[in-house]
């Protein structure tokens, strides 16, 4: 084996620690968000008319929830207007939108399309369109049927708008199934400290948000226009969409991790993967359909920051985590396999000392964020990396403990143990991938314990695989919508 | 205003796809009685407990304020315990 060849599978399991690198550098971020000042005093507090846009396909369950939820907000009842969209429902939706339209008269209404099923960009443009015919609206809030609203959240979002250079607001979507929730959607619910909460604190540091949440956005009615006054329909994240149109016009987009609002999420391995699967391709579709702006740095006019090495760094290093990781894996089994030395053992207990920091950060960091939804989630919290990965972290922090214990199994034992160890950064994807095959299937017991073992974010590690395969066989982009049950409920 | 926006639309517009069995309906029944709790404890509380923007803006800035120096608090943790664990002999050089 040459020396190059040694080099090479070096500098790869470096790599592998990138994407801990920049989770780091994105938690270290949140706390400078105290210096972006971005709760400007300007006297009277901003208050602007809002119309509200529901897209719904039969959500009969839910919105009577919804709509009660959002004329309970604290908010001026002559400045708030409610407006369903309802995507040719077959479900009650109509006959519930119509009670609902008489007990608020005024205050809800009922916009239906007759032929739907194109998805939720085309139903919103619908909306999109009355709601902006006349000079009635200020502003509009974008936001699912099944989402409800804190009290004071729309306050707390529309006191951006003030602020002209400011077009959109985007709330914190918290995991709303509370203690009738299951182990996945506690999952969930910590994902979203550390995937909302925290990092859209980091990138309101930075100057460049990456996605207004499709459940929760405040637009100016100003953003609007200039974007046209439709929504993208070509991709399948066009909230993403929006959000880099609106930075790219010139207006900046703030995320409130104040407003909060709770979103029903899936309860199941396959719910979850189909929606994370629809975003995952998003993702990769925004990626390709923004090529010209990554990594060049701020925009000529100095209008946004999408563009800068940081922002560019964050969002590659997570698409391309799978890839990152299966490389790093390989390296460290082609180290051990070949390499004299214990160079490969010297390399992963680095990267996984490396790992335990970003561990340690993460987790004391979301508990600071979100202490009330952290106290719910904080066993998810501990096994979010995997059994085995929590393990591995243990037994590499104090290996003068651990390993003697290994060495008395004997050799053969030792060598199939570092293995799997070496390998397990790309091993435990698949191994998320099966838990969620098995859950169609008479083994569906054994998905929450492989999906413990091999840790929520391999899950959806394995998602991005998949999305990525998807999109190069150029796979039907469908608008698959998640179940909703309408358990959330005020004050859950 | 139009009659969809009046809230007077059409029967084409605001009654049709009504299709569903019992236990549709009975969910619909369920959901709109629960919405007409939420509606009758929202006028009762009304006002209630309402603060001022300025005050909820006074109240994010000094949690803003707090999370930077829990951040300080959790680096001083995360550094005592990599001392620990190098005191231990668990760590490789430098930590």
């Amino acid at each position: 084996m040459s020396a190059l060849l040694h080099l090479l599978a070096v500098l790869v399991v470096l790599l592998g620690a990138l994407p801990l690198l920049v989770a780091v550098l994105q938690f270290l971020l949140i706390g400078f968000q105290r210096f972006r000042h971005l709760y400007e005093d300007r006297g009277e507090a901003y208050l602007p008319r809002v119309a509200v846009l529901v897209p719904a396909w039969n959500e009969a369950a839910v919105l009577p929830g919804s709509v009660a939820g959002l004329l309970a907000l604290e908010y001026p009842p002559d400045r708030l207007r409610v407006h369903v969209v309802d995507d040719a429902s077959t479900d009650e939706t109509p006959s519930v939108m119509a009670e609902l339209v008489r007990r608020h008269p005024g205050r809800v209404v009922h916009l239906r399309r007759e032929h739907g099923g194109q998805g939720k960009a085309h139903t919103l443009n619908h909306g999109l369109a009355r709601v902006l015919a006349d000079d009635w609206a200020e502003a509009v809030l974008i936001m699912d049927a099944d989402v409800v609203f804190d009290r004071d959240a729309l306050r707390r979002m529309t006191r951006h708008l003030a602020d002209p250079q400011v077009g959109a607001v985007t709330a914190y979507i918290k995991e709303g199934s509370g203690r009738r929730g299951n182990y996945l959607t506690r999952y969930i619910g910590y994902e979203y400290i550390t995937a909302q909460a925290a990092a859209r604190r980091a990138q309101n540091v930075l100057g460049a948000v990456a996605c207004l949440a499709g459940g929760a956005q405040l637009h100016s009615r100003a953003n609007l226009e200039d974007l046209g006054g439709r929504i993208d329909t070509d991709t399948l994240a066009e909230d993403t969409v929006t959000t880099f149109e609106t930075q790219l016009a010139g207006r900046r987009v703030v995320f409130d991790g104040y407003a909060t609002v709770l979103a029903e999420e899936p309860g199941d391995l396959a719910g979850l993967w189909k929606q994370r699967l629809r975003w995952a391709r998003g993702n990769l579709q925004v990626t390709r359909r923004y090529r010209h702006v990554w990594f060049r740095g701020r925009s000529a006019e100095g209008r946004h920051r999408l563009g800068s090495w940081l922002f560019g760094l964050i969002w590659f290093t997570l698409l391309a985590t799978p890839l990152l990781l299966t490389l790093c894996s390989g390296a460290l089994l082609l180290l051990y396999l070949t390499a004299p030395t214990g160079a490969a053992w010297t390399l992963f207990h680095w990267l996984w000392v490396t790992n335990l920091v970003c561990y340690l950060l993460i987790t004391l960091m979301s508990a600071l964020v979100d202490p009330g939804t952290f106290r719910r989630c904080w066993r998810e919290a501990l096994v979010y990396p995997g059994l085995v990965a929590t393990a591995i972290l243990v037994v590499t922090a104090l290996p003068g403990v651990f390993l003697p214990l290994l060495a008395g199994t004997g050799t053969l034992t030792v060598h199939l143990v570092m293995l799997v160890v070496y390998a397990w950064l790309a091993l435990c994807m698949p191994v998320a991938w099966l838990a969620k095959e098995l859950t169609g299937t008479r083994l569906r017991w054994l998905a929450p314990p492989l999906l413990h073992l091999a840790g929520y974010g391999s899950l959806l590690a394995a998602c991005l695989v998949a999305a990525a395969f998807h999109e190069l066989r150029h796979a039907e982009l469908a608008w698959d919508k998640t179940e909703k049950t309408g358990k959330v409920a005020i004050g859950s | 205003m139009t009659p969809e926006e009046t809230g007077t639309g059409t029967a084409t517009e605001t009654d049709v796809g009504t299709g569903g069995g019992d236990t549709d309906a009975a969910v619909v029944a369920a959901a709109l009685a629960a919405a007409a709790t939420a509606d009758a404890t929202v006028a009762a509380t009304a006002g209630a407990d309402r603060r001022p923007t300025a005050e909820l803006t006074a109240a994010d800035r000094r949690h803003d304020r707090r999370l930077l120096r829990g951040e300080l608090v959790v680096l001083l943790l995360i550094a005592l315990i990599l001392l620990g664990l190098m005191a231990v002999g668990g760590l490789p050089w430098p930590f």
